[in-house]
């Protein structure tokens, strides 16, 4: 056995969900101003009732992708669909969509209740609806007492919250988020990541704790852009990874966590016992690096096999013991996805990039 | 039938927005500006003879008071400072849309209300019908100040009073309400092109007001053919260089030209501020 190298298999083997449970599905997404192209040909696909998190460098083609699926940009090429509906008539699915784009746009002279009422109205909720529903988005955003102030009077992180509350406007089926901590302190990206996970489910008899399917069945999927990966980590099961405008991975966060080598620290009882524990290693293939008192060995995972990792560790285990060798620790260090994305974005970028003839459909 | 949706929903919208202190101010400024020129006319207007006017022919501030002795006299002030109004109405519809671009809200309610066009004829309407509103109440404004100034003027006002008089109010009122809307579409089609609002001003106010003028000065058919100055003239019910039916003819082509460049900007380009 081997550690993995070359094309990381979660990239080119992401499983594909069946049509009719995809919220977004766009093939060849391509955004060209000029002799620039921003987006190159960037296939996504994201099962309904996900929380995906899109995550690129700064200039990866993020916000033009989001753009493109809420039809404020115009795609230079690709096709597909989003909430059943063709890419190419936002008409039809943005009254499903909730959306926030970079910073709060809001009408600073107008108080939060009038902004909501405002956009209520332009939803077309009539008059009962849109006042119903506007008390009842201030107080799911934590901005019931403030309503009648002007937005120009806000924080950064109420603005926000208004913002998505805006989003929420319609109850809608897919909510995109870009970049929603940005600018705030720690306390409002807290807040923040309370509110987004609040937001992956719609309020039901069974709220507690819901699943990705459970999720899926009330049909509420998140699409959020951040920077912040430990946010990231934390709030999404679907994570979609851009360089260059190109897609550089795109499947479930726990998939690519599983699709690593993790580094065990493997502690003998006696020092003596590190050289042969290492010749043991070597001899199971296994890559392993000697230290004074331990032997940090490299084990492949598999995404398709979570308990393939721990049989292995069995494995070595039993083998140390039948050579007289007892192990008084085996400490697993898992990468971080911040350690995942570095090496994606590092693996995107070296790949040649094309012309843009090559890269547009 | 989506598209009519779309404005009634857009209409909807952009009345809740206008509730705000600043819309009465812009109403405010409108009336003022209405007085003045009112308190002008009345009280500059030359006792002796027209100046360069038949007595009948609307002259914006060149009247005497023969003139403002007459049925149409009523209306004289309110016409006459049509170019102030002009000024006003671009500026707040330049000012307003360019402001959605700055602001970021136009992509805010183009997520809510993706027939962009809809959405524009809507915003429109609301903000003609506010026009025609502040107009209303700037025009009874100004017959009351053109009364009190033709009293201390010692003017006679008992042919305002009469069936011509009404006639000419509402003629005045409807002449001024179309330059003002020809006015509010190039500000809007120029903020919609320029999308900033210091360039839109920049361009839009140093263009139809001074450079129009300046070459009126030596070309005298540029009184119906540039478009400040034919959106003018249709506010005065015509003026001696451009006919009123030339003046509304060049104008509606102005207008028909620019809600087309604006209908194709609107929604050919991509929504990035």
């Amino acid at each position: 056995m081997t550690t993995t190298t070359g094309r990381r298999p979660a990239v080119a083997a992401h499983p594909i969900p069946p049509p009719e449970r995809v919220a977004i599905d766009v093939r060849g997404l391509t955004k060209r101003y000029g002799r620039r192209t921003v987006v190159r040909g960037l296939d996504i696909t994201i099962p309904e009732g996900a929380v995906a998190g899109f995550v690129g460098p700064n200039g990866a083609g993020k916000t033009t992708t989001l753009r493109m699926l809420l039809g404020l940009v115009r795609p230079s090429g690709g096709q597909g669909s989003v909430l059943g509906e063709p890419l190419r008539s936002p008409v039809a699915y943005l009254p499903r969509v909730g959306a926030l784009i970079e910073s709060p746009a809001l009408y600073p002279a107008l108080s939060g209740r009038r902004n909501l009422a405002a956009l209520a109205a332009l939803a077309g909720l009539d008059r009962g609806q849109a006042s119903a529903r506007v008390e009842a988005i201030l107080d799911q955003v934590g901005l019931a007492g403030r309503g009648d102030d002007r937005v120009r009077s806000y924080s950064l992180g109420m603005k926000q919250r208004l913002a998505i509350g805006a989003a929420l406007l319609t109850d809608p089926d897919l909510l995109i988020l870009d970049e929603p901590t940005n600018g705030l302190d720690p306390i409002g990206i807290r807040q923040m990541r309370e509110l987004i996970r609040s937001l992956a489910t719609r309020p039901g008899p069974d709220a507690a704790e819901p699943t990705a399917d459970a999720r899926a069945d009330r049909g509420r999927t998140v699409l959020v852009s951040s920077h912040l990966l430990a946010e990231v980590e934390q709030i999404c099961d679907w994570l979609i990874v851009v360089e260059g405008g190109r897609l550089a991975y795109q499947g479930p966060t726990d998939r690519l966590m599983a699709s690593q080598t993790v580094e065990v620290v493997l502690r003998p009882e006696h020092d003596e016992d590190v050289a042969p524990l290492a010749d043991l290693l070597a001899g199971l293939d296994l890559p392993a690096v000697r230290r004074a008192d331990a032997v940090v060995a490299g084990l492949a995972t598999d995404p398709d096999d979570p308990r393939a990792y721990t049989r292995l560790l069995a494995a070595v285990n039993r083998a140390a013991a039948s050579r007289g060798i007892t192990l008084i620790e085996m400490t697993p260090h898992r990468h971080s996805l911040e350690d995942r994305y570095e090496g994606l974005v590092a693996q995107a970028a070296a790949e040649p990039r094309g012309t843009d003839q090559e890269t547009s459909r | 039938m989506n598209l009519v949706l779309a404005v009634r929903r857009s209409f909807r919208a952009e009345l809740i927005k206008l509730w705000r202190p600043s819309t009465v101010v812009g109403m405010g400024l409108l009336g003022a500006l209405t007085v003045l020129s009112t308190v002008l006319i009345v009280s500059l207007a030359d006792p002796a003879r027209p100046r360069t006017r038949p007595v009948e022919g609307p002259a914006g501030f060149a009247v005497t008071t023969d003139q403002l002795a007459t049925a149409t006299g009523i209306a004289r002030g309110f016409t006459g400072g049509s170019t102030f109004t002009g000024l006003l109405i671009f500026l707040v519809f330049a000012i307003t849309i360019t402001l959605e671009y700055s602001q970021g809200t136009l992509r805010t309610v183009f997520l809510r209300e993706p027939r962009r066009l809809g959405w524009l004829a809507g915003r429109l309407a609301v903000m003609l019908t506010l026009v025609a509103v502040a107009l209303a109440a700037a025009l009874a404004l100004s017959v009351g100040v053109a009364y009190a100034v033709a009293r201390i003027r010692g003017i006679d006002t008992g042919a305002w009073w009469s069936a011509d008089g009404a006639a000419a109010l509402g003629s005045g009122y409807g002449n001024v309400l179309l330059a003002s809307t020809f006015f509010g579409v190039a500000g809007t089609v120029l903020g919609l092109v320029l999308r900033s609002t210091a360039l839109t001003l920049a361009v839009g106010v140093a263009w139809l007001f001074p450079l129009e003028h300046i070459v009126q000065g030596s070309w005298r058919g540029a009184t119906h053919v540039f478009p400040g100055l034919v959106f003018d003239a249709v506010g005065q019910g015509g003026i001696a260089d451009a006919s009123y039916g030339t003046a509304l003819t060049v104008s509606l082509a102005y207008a028909l030209g620019a809600a087309a460049l604006g209908a194709v900007t609107l929604t050919r380009r991509d929504v990035t501020a």
